[in-house]
Formats: structure tokens, sequence, C-alpha cells
């Protein structure tokens, strides 16, 4: 039988060591690091409008996928759809800021004041305006509460 | 335009104005005694209210609109610090990340080039919809007895409007539990006399594409002066544009053949083009013939969609066919903090 005290071989001290990281990447590390950066940033770009009704799970799932593929497909609807969007609220904004007083109403922002101005200039939506385009009509759509 | 309302414990800001662009008011409308009868549902029927129609009911009863805070809209939204903090990590490191390499005179892939394409459109988007708050699930409701007679309005055709507006001026101020749209839709407009000159935005009951009813926006502008349709065509030529140009770095990179690369720059060219000929069509559409303008803009968009899917599917396809020196690391890149 072996005398552990007989074992004369002494313990390996660790060198100090200092590796460098590979200095290559790999094809799955280029794709996933840019799938998972498109995902992220179209996934943030959706801004979804209030549903008409209210949506189950399963459907806000499958409208999110819906809307990621177009997002994909299509950044350029996106953001178009936002900038219309924007264009949009601005000129409520506006038009508020006449309408609807508050004692700590704010100041709108310049965009919002250059686009009051602009519309108002071209004869915009007031009161005394005529009908419209017939697809720009109220949307005043029926769905159950 | 009316006088302004009285005055509100909240200002309505442009969190309040995205709010209503998105959807956010509602009227809730009583079923009719018979229907509701029957009804196994809710006796209430919901009514969203557009932003044409918003800024009606804004210029003409502002004493409608619910007095709601910002926190009050805001701390239903879905956006959440985490999510901004993880989107500018992300979008950091892979911005860097990219300089670095041009820098370095590295190749980028054509996957990155594309991805840098899309980061940045919807980078803009997210800044421009900054505003708008986050997957909200539900409509703030507007109800009772006035909410009643202005929707009853809303809803008036132009010879219901004609008859609601003669009765208006005529009939004494009675009862309003009637459900009959004329009598409702003219108690609206009773106090509104005189002065009444133009209906409101109109009728458009049937207007409800499912498709769109949980969509990220609108494919136009709504609340645009129509003699300034062609200002409404910028942003048609300048997203294209802005998502276009960034691929023009895979310009000269290494393809698998000579004519996918080809293909990709003329994919390149259309999708960085694409808003000119798609406004041309537009403004067509708008002055000659709808229809026209209707199926050239259908073909646009699908060439615009065929030639965005070609640069996504060639930049994975040529993933398989790199050039050596786009396996190289920017030295410090593995330190930034990221996913992969």
């Amino acid at each position: 039988m072996e005398n552990p005290t007989n074992n004369t071989t002494t313990p390996h001290m660790p060198e100090f060591l200092w590796v460098e990281e590979p200095s290559f990447r790999g094809s799955s590390g280029i794709l996933t690091f840019c799938v998972s950066t498109l995902i992220i940033c179209v996934w943030s770009a959706l801004h979804f409008d209030i549903p008409q009704r209210r949506h189950t799970n399963t459907e806000r799932f499958a409208f999110g996928i819906l809307w990621m593929i177009v997002g994909v497909l299509c950044p350029g609807g996106l953001l178009t759809s936002a900038i219309f969007q924007r264009i949009d609220a601005s000129i409520l904004e506006g038009y508020a800021s006449l309408s609807l007083q508050s004692e700590t109403q704010a100041k709108p922002g310049w965009l919002t004041r250059t686009l009051k101005r602009f519309v108002l200039k071209a004869g915009g939506k007031s009161v005394s305006s005529p009908h419209h385009l017939c697809n720009s009509l109220s949307r005043v759509s029926a769905g159950r509460a | 335009m009316r006088p302004p309302s009285e005055n509100r414990q909240f200002p309505f800001g442009l969190v309040h104005a995205f709010y209503a662009t998105m959807g956010g008011f509602a009227f809730d409308i009583p079923k009719r005694s018979g229907a509701s009868k029957t009804s196994t549902t809710s006796s209430t029927r919901r009514y969203v209210i557009a932003s044409q129609s918003f800024l009606y009911i804004m210029q003409n009863f502002p004493d409608i609109i619910p007095d709601i805070s910002e926190e009050s809209i805001t701390d239903r939204s879905e956006s959440s610090p985490l999510s901004k903090a993880l989107l500018i990590v992300q979008v950091g490191w892979f911005c860097a990340n990219c300089l670095a390499r041009l820098i370095l005179h590295l190749p980028l892939s054509l996957l990155e080039v594309s991805t840098a394409a899309h980061g940045f459109c919807t980078i803009l988007t997210y800044f421009i919809l900054w505003s708008k708050p986050q997957n909200i699930a539900e409509a703030t409701s507007i109800n009772g007895p006035r909410a009643r007679q202005v929707h009853a309005l809303l809803k008036c055709t132009e010879e219901e409007y004609a008859a609601a507006l003669k009765m208006a001026a005529t009939v004494v101020a009675g009862p309003t539990d009637s459900n009959d749209q004329i009598v409702l839709a003219a108690h609206a407009l009773r106090d509104r006399l005189p002065g009444q000159e133009a209906p409101p935005p109109g009728r458009d009951d049937s207007f409800h594409i499912p498709f769109w009813s949980s969509s990220p926006g609108s494919p136009y502008c709504h609340l645009c002066p129509p003699n300034a349709f062609h200002y409404q065509t910028i942003p048609l030529v300048i997203a294209p544009l802005l998502y276009g140009l960034p691929h023009f770095l895979g310009w000269s990179e290494l393809f698998p053949s000579s004519l996918e690369r080809l293909f990709w720059r003329v994919s390149t060219f259309m999708a960085t083009g694409s808003g000119v000929p798609f406004v041309f069509l537009v403004i067509l559409g708008n002055q000659y013939n709808h229809s026209i303008g209707r199926i050239g803009l259908g073909l646009t968009s699908i060439l615009y969609i065929v030639a965005s899917g070609f640069l996504i599917g060639e930049s994975l396809r040529q993933l398989f066919y790199l050039d050596p020196g786009t396996y190289q690391l920017v030295p410090w890149s593995d330190y930034w903090p990221h996913f992969s």
C-alpha cells in the first residue's frame, strides 16, 4: 500500500497568466448579434394604437408578431406612420392650447407651434371649414364595450 | 371657434394629444332598450373617437373631454425604463462596433449593414413617438347625456344634420331621454346656435378594418389640411431614403456571385428611391384617377417590399460567404455588456 507521506511531489503553484480573448468571432455570433439588435429595435419602435376591443393575450401576441414582420420588411412604413401621427398629435396639442385652457397649461413646443401656424395658414380644420375628403371622415367605429 | 372651456385642472399636452390620436377616448352609449333585453353582453356600445372627430369635439364641445392627468395615461403605458435602457445599451454597442470596424478598415457583413439600416429607422421612429403611450389596453370612456348628444351629432348623415339643425333652431328645450338620433343631435346643436356653420367631420360607421384596429399608427395624416396635401408626401420620400442609404455601405462587399451583387445594388436603389414614384402616383391618383393611383401605389409598395426582402435575404445568405476579415474582432468590443 502506498504511503501518502512518501509522495514527494510538490503541489503546483499556479503561474501568473493573462489570456487574451480570441481575436475572431464566429458566424453564429454575427447572426445572433444582428438578429437580437434587430428584434429589440423593431419591438421598441412599435407603439400600438388602442384596440377597438380588448384583445386576448394570444391576439396581442399574434398582432405583435405580425407587426414585427411588417417592421422588418418595411421599416420606412413605420417611420412614415410615426411622422404622420406626430404631426396629428402636434396639431391637436396646438388647438388644445386654444380650446382647453388650464391654469398650468404648458406652452406647446416649437414643432407644435409651427404646425399649428401652418395648418391655420393653410385654412385647415376649424369649425367653419366645409366637409373634407370622404376617407378622412370620422372613424367612429363600433365595437363592444 | 368656440370660446375656451372653463379652466381645467390638468393641462392637455403632447401625451394627451397622442392618446387622443391613438383612439384613447371613446363614447360608451347605452344600447337601445329592445336590443339590451336580448343582449347577453354589456349594455353599452363603445365608439372610439377618431382624430378628426376629437378635434371637432375639442373645438365645439370641450366640456365633454375628460380632464385627466398625464400620469393617469402614462401609468397605464407598458413602456418601462428597463426596456429603454436595454435598447440604448444594445444599439450603443452595435453602433460602436460598426464604427470601430469602419475606422479600423475591417469589413462589415451585409447582415450588419442591413441591421444598421433597420436600427437607424426604428430608433428614429422610437424618438418621434417618445411621448406616445405604449400599448395601452383600453380607452377612456366618455358617457352621460351630453356625450350621447354629441355622439348622435357625429353619427348624423348630411340630411340628418340638416334636420337636426332645423329642429335645434325651432324646438324649445325638452327632455333628452329620447333615443332618436335627430332629436339628440338637435339638443347638442341647440346651444351652439347661432353660428353653427359647418357640420361635424362626417359619418363613417362602417370604417372598421380589424387589421388596422391594432396598428402602430396610420398610413396617412388625418388632420393635415387638404390643400396642404403635397406636404404630406415629404415623409413618404424621406422615410425610404433614410432606410435605403445605409445599404450603400454594402456596395463593394464580397458577394457570393456577381449577379447577387447586381441585385443588391438594384434593390438598394429601389428601396432608397421608392418614395419618388410613390409620391408621383399619390399625386396622380389624387388629381386624376383614384383607381390608377391605388394600383400604382400597390405595385410600388410590392416592389419596395420585394427590394427590402431581397436585401434582408441576401444579407443572411452572405453570412456563408464572408470575407475572412469580417471574422476579426474589434479588440475592445467584448467588454461592452450586450445581448448576443
